[in-house]
C-alpha cells in the first residue's frame, strides 16, 4: 500500500481484513504486515499486505518496504489532486528503485464527489499511460475488494 | 587431467590428425602408412619407455570401463574425505536417494515392510513410553509446585496473567525452550516454513514473518548498519528472538529463557543446510511456499528446549508424584470408608431409636455434616442418647430432637407400668383395654404401693389384683389368733393383773408388739380393740369405769413397751358381756373380770 499521507490506505486494510497488528505499527516502524487470501480464476492467492506509512512533505515512503514486493496498491486522495502527482513521482521512484512492479491504481474517497479535485478525465488519462485505475471508497466498501482482486490478478499473471 | 595440461603433445595423436592437415595434403594411403611407420620408430628411439605409458594412459582414459574401475578403487576413500570436512555430500546426495526411496516404495512396497518391520514396533514402543513419560513428568511438577510457596506464587501469577497453571509451571521449570521457528525468504519477507512446539500460541506465522522482516528493515534503515551487518537479537522480558541470515533466507526463532551459544551454531548449521538443499527454490523463489516443506527434517533440530533440572531430581520427583497419588487415594479410601461406617451406625441408631417404646421417630436430616433425628418422646421412655449405639457416634455426629409426648399405645402404658410400679420377683403385670392385671404371690406392701399407684398412670383404668396371692396375711392372722386367745384377768376391783398372769402377759405384749412391726412394714392397716370387763358385784356405773380402766391400763403397758398409741382402741363394757353369765364361784366372778383383745384386719 503505497501512496502520500492521509489517502486512506490504512482504512482501505481495515475494509479489507481485520488486523492482527495495531495501527501504531505504522507510526512507530513505518509499516503494518496484514494477511488476505483472495481467489483469483479459482485459484487462492494470498496476499501479504504491507501498509507503508504515507508520504508527506517531512516524510519519504521508505523504499526498503517495497524492495520483496510483488506488486503495489497506489492510493490516491480525490478530494487532494496533489496525492496524485505524489502517485506519479512514487511510482517513477519504484519503478527507479526497486524495478517495474504489478500495480493498480486507486482513487480513494470516490463516496465525495462534491470535494473530488480528480476527475474521471484524470483517471482515463492514467489509463491511457497503461495504468490500471479504481475509483473506490473504503468508506462504503466500493471496489475495496475489486481493487486488491486486480492485484492479486496482476501478481499472478492471471488478470 | 593434469597429463593433458602437462603434455601438449598429446594433441598431435596420429591417431586424431587435424582437420587442415586432412584438407590441405590428401597423401597416397601407401606413402602416409610408410611415414607413420618411421615416426613410430624415431619416437620409440626418442622417447623410449616414457612413450608407452602415454599411450597407456591415453587408452585409460577413453576406456569408459577403466574409468568405472579406476573411481570405484578411490570412491569410499573419497566419500569418507568429504563426508569428514562438511554436510555437502549427504546434502547432495538426499534428493537422489528420497527419489530412489519412492520409487522403491512405489514399486515393491513389501519388500520395504520387511526391511523396517524389525524396527517399527520398538520405535512405536518407545514413542508411546515417551509419550506417557512426559505426561507423568509435566504432573510431577505441576503437584510439586503446588505444595510449595513458589507453587503458590505461580499460581498468583497464572491467575494474574490468564495463563493455565501448566504453563506457567513449565515456563518456569524450563532453562529455555525454542517455540516458534521461522523460516523467511529474505528478499520478500514471505514465510516459507513455521514450526512450533506443543501447546504455544502465538500470532498467524505469515504476518510475524512479514513484520519481522519489516522490523530488520527498519533497524537497518534507522541505524545505518552496513551492508551484511543486520538485527539478529532482540530481547522482550522472558522472550528472545534470535535471527540468522543466509543470502535468500533468514532464520528466526523466537525463545522462552535463556539460550546457550550454542543453540546459535545450531542454527546456523540447519540454515547451512537449507540453503545447500533448497538452493534453487530459494534464489528462483516466486511466492509458492510449498516446496520448502522437504525442509522441515532441516529445521526440526532447532526446536528444542532444556529443563533446569537433572535426571536424579526428575526420578525423586516421580517417588514424589507417586507418594502423593498414594496418599491422595489412601485419603479417598479412608473418606469412604468412614462415610460408609457413619452411615451404618446412624442407620443402627434410628433403628434402636424406633424400637424404643414411646418414642417416635418422625424425620431424619444432616445439616452441615451432622445427622439429626426429630420425633416425639414420652417422659418415661429410654433416652435416646443413653442408647449404646448412640455411644458409636456421639453429640458431635447426631443432634437428638424430641417433644414430649404422653404415649398411649398399649405395649408402652405396660412398659411405663412396669417402670413405675417395678412388679417384684414373683409377680407379672399385663395390660389389656385399659386393665392392668398382675398376678403371681407378693407382700402386701407391694400391693399396697400398686394399689395406690396404678391408676395414676396415663392410659389406665382399673388395676385387677385378684390373681395376687398376698403373703403378708397368713403371718398376720396367726399372730392375730395367738393375741386373741389371752386374755389377762384382773385382781377384784382393781387394774392389777391377778398373780401369775405376768408370763402370759410378757408373751402377749411381745406378740401384739410383732403384730404392728409386721403391719407397718407391710403397710397393712391395724386396729387393735382392747375390751374391758368387770364381774358382776358392784354398782354398774362404777363397773363400767373400772372396766375402762383395766383396757386403758392394758394400752398404757402396750404404750410404754413401744406400741403406737394410734393403734389402740380401749373400751369399757363393765358386766354387760360376761364369759360366764351365772357367776356361782370365785373363778367364775375371776373369770369375768377381764381385758379381751381383738386384732381388726383389713379384708
Amino acid at each position: 500500500m503505497v501512496g502520500a499521507f492521509g489517502v486512506g490506505k490504512t482504512s482501505l486494510v481495515a475494509r479489507f481484513v481485520s488486523s492482527v497488528f495495531s495501527d501504531k505499527y505504522l507510526s512507530t516502524v513505518g509499516v503494518k504486515v496484514d494477511k488476505k487470501t483472495v481467489s483469483v480464476g479459482g485459484t487462492d492467492v494470498m496476499l501479504m499486505l504491507w501498509d507503508v506509512a504515507g508520504e508527506d512533505n517531512s516524510t519519504k515512503v521508505n523504499m526498503t518496504y517495497i524492495k520483496g514486493a510483488a506488486g503495489y496498491l497506489l492510493v490516491i486522495d480525490r478530494t487532494r489532486r496533489a496525492t496524485l502527482d505524489t502517485a506519479r513521482e512514487l511510482k517513477a521512484r519504484v519503478d527507479k528503485e526497486v524495478g517495474a512492479l504489478p500495480f493498480v491504481a486507486v482513487i480513494n474517497k470516490s463516496d465525495l464527489t462534491d470535494k473530488a479535485e480528480v476527475s474521471d478525465a484524470d483517471a482515463d488519462e492514467l489509463r491511457t499511460g497503461g495504468w490500471t485505475v479504481l475509483f473506490s471508497s473504503a468508506k462504503s466498501g466500493e471496489n475495496v475488494e475489486a481493487a486488491f482482486a486486480a492485484l492479486a490478478g496482476r501478481v499472478s499473471g492471471k488478470p | 587431467m593434469q597429463d593433458d595440461d602437462a603434455n601438449p603433445e598429446l594433441h598431435e595423436d596420429p591417431d586424431a590428425p587435424s582437420d587442415a592437415g586432412a584438407e590441405d595434403a590428401a597423401p597416397e594411403p601407401e606413402t602416409t602408412d610408410r611415414a607413420a611407420g618411421e615416426l613410430e620408430t624415431v619416437r620409440s628411439l626418442l622417447l623410449g619407455p616414457e612413450w608407452e605409458r602415454v599411450v597407456d594412459a591415453r587408452r585409460r582414459f577413453d576406456d569408459p570401463t577403466s574409468h568405472a574401475a579406476e573411481v570405484a578403487k578411490a570412491l569410499p576413500a573419497a566419500v569418507a574425505i568429504r563426508a569428514a570436512q562438511d554436510e555437502a555430500l549427504g546434502a547432495a546426495l538426499a534428493p537422489t536417494i528420497e527419489d530412489s526411496l519412492r520409487t522403491s516404495v512405489r514399486k515393491h512396497p513389501q519388500a520395504i515392510v520387511d526391511a523396517i518391520f524389525p524396527v517399527m514396533g520398538p520405535a512405536i514402543r518407545r514413542s508411546v513410553a515417551d509419550t506417557f513419560l512426559r505426561a507423568i513428568q509435566g504432573l510431577n511438577e505441576a503437584l510439586e509446585q503446588s505444595l510449595t510457596l513458589k507453587g503458590l506464587g505461580w499460581r498468583i501469577e497464572s491467575w494474574r496473567t490468564g495463563r493455565p497453571f501448566a504453563e506457567v509451571v513449565l515456563l518456569h521449570t524450563l532453562a529455555f525452550r525454542v517455540e516458534q521457528v521461522f523460516l523467511i525468504h529474505r528478499e520478500t519477507g514471505l514465510l516459507l516454513q513455521h514450526l512450533q512446539a506443543d501447546s504455544v500460541a502465538g500470532q498467524d506465522p505469515d504476518m510475524v514473518s512479514g513484520m519481522l522482516t519489516a522490523i530488520q528493515d527498519f533497524v537497518k534503515d534507522s541505524f545505518k548498519a552496513g551492508g551484511n551487518e543486520s538485527l539478529n537479537s532482540m530481547r522482550v522480558g522472558t522472550m528472545t528472538v534470535w535471527i540468522e541470515h543466509s543470502p535468500h533466507a533468514i532464520l528466526a526463532t523466537a525463545i522462552r529463557g535463556t539460550p546457550p551459544q550454542s543453540l546459535r551454531a545450531v542454527m546456523q548449521e540447519s540454515l547451512e543446510r537449507v540453503s545447500l538443499q533448497m538452493a534453487d527454490s530459494l534464489e528462483d523463489f516466486q511466492g509458492d511456499a510449498s516446496v520448502f516443506a522437504a525442509c522441515r527434517p532441516e529445521l526440526e533440530p532447532v526446536l528444542v528446549e532444556q529443563r533446569r533440572d537433572g535426571k536424579a531430581r526428575s526420578k525423586r520427583r516421580t517417588l514424589l508424584a507417586w507418594l502423593l497419588i498414594g496418599i491422595v487415594l489412601g485419603l479417598l479410601a479412608w473418606w469412604a470408608v468412614a462415610s460408609y461406617v457413619l452411615r451404618r451406625d446412624f442407620a443402627a441408631f434410628v433403628r434402636a431409636v424406633e424400637q424404643q417404646p414411646g418414642i417416635l421417630v418422625t424425620r431424619t436430616d444432616k445439616i452441615d455434616g451432622v445427622y439429626q433425628v426429630y420425633g416425639l418422646r414420652d417422659p418415661f421412655a429410654q433416652d435416646p442418647t443413653a442408647l449404646k449405639e448412640y455411644e458409636l457416634l456421639g453429640p458431635a455426629r447426631v443432634h437428638v430432637r424430641m417433644e414430649q409426648h404422653q404415649s398411649s399405645e398399649p405395649a408402652f402404658v405396660l412398659y411405663k407400668s412396669r417402670n413405675i410400679l417395678k412388679p417384684p420377683q414373683g409377680v407379672t403385670i399385663d395390660f389389656d383395654s385399659g386393665v392392668l392385671k398382675a398376678k403371681g404371690s407378693t407382700s402386701n406392701k407391694w400391693l399396697a404401693f400398686a394399689r395406690a399407684r396404678a391408676l395414676l398412670i396415663p392410659g389406665v383404668t382399673q388395676f385387677n389384683d385378684d390373681a395376687v396371692v398376698n403373703t403378708t396375711l397368713p403371718a398376720l392372722t396367726d399372730l392375730k389368733a395367738k393375741i386373741e386367745a389371752r386374755k389377762p384377768r384382773f385382781i377384784v376391783n382393781t387394774t392389777d393383773l391377778s398373780p401369775g398372769q405376768d408370763g402370759m402377759f410378757r408373751d402377749l405384749v411381745k406378740d401384739i408388739r410383732s403384730l404392728v412391726k409386721l403391719a407397718e412394714e407391710e403397710s397393712v392397716s391395724l386396729r387393735v380393740e382392747l375390751m374391758g370387763h368387770t364381774d358382776s358385784t358392784g354398782a354398774e356405773a362404777k363397773n363400767m369405769r373400772l372396766s375402762m380402766q383395766r383396757a386403758q391400763q392394758v394400752a398404757a403397758v402396750l404404750v410404754s413397751a413401744g406400741v403406737n398409741n394410734d393403734y389402740l382402741t380401749p373400751l369399757g363394757v363393765g358386766a354387760t358381756d360376761p364369759v360366764v353369765a351365772a357367776e356361782g364361784t370365785d373363778k367364775d366372778r375371776e373369770a369375768n373380770r377381764r381385758v379381751n383383745i381383738r386384732v381388726v384386719l383389713p379384708r
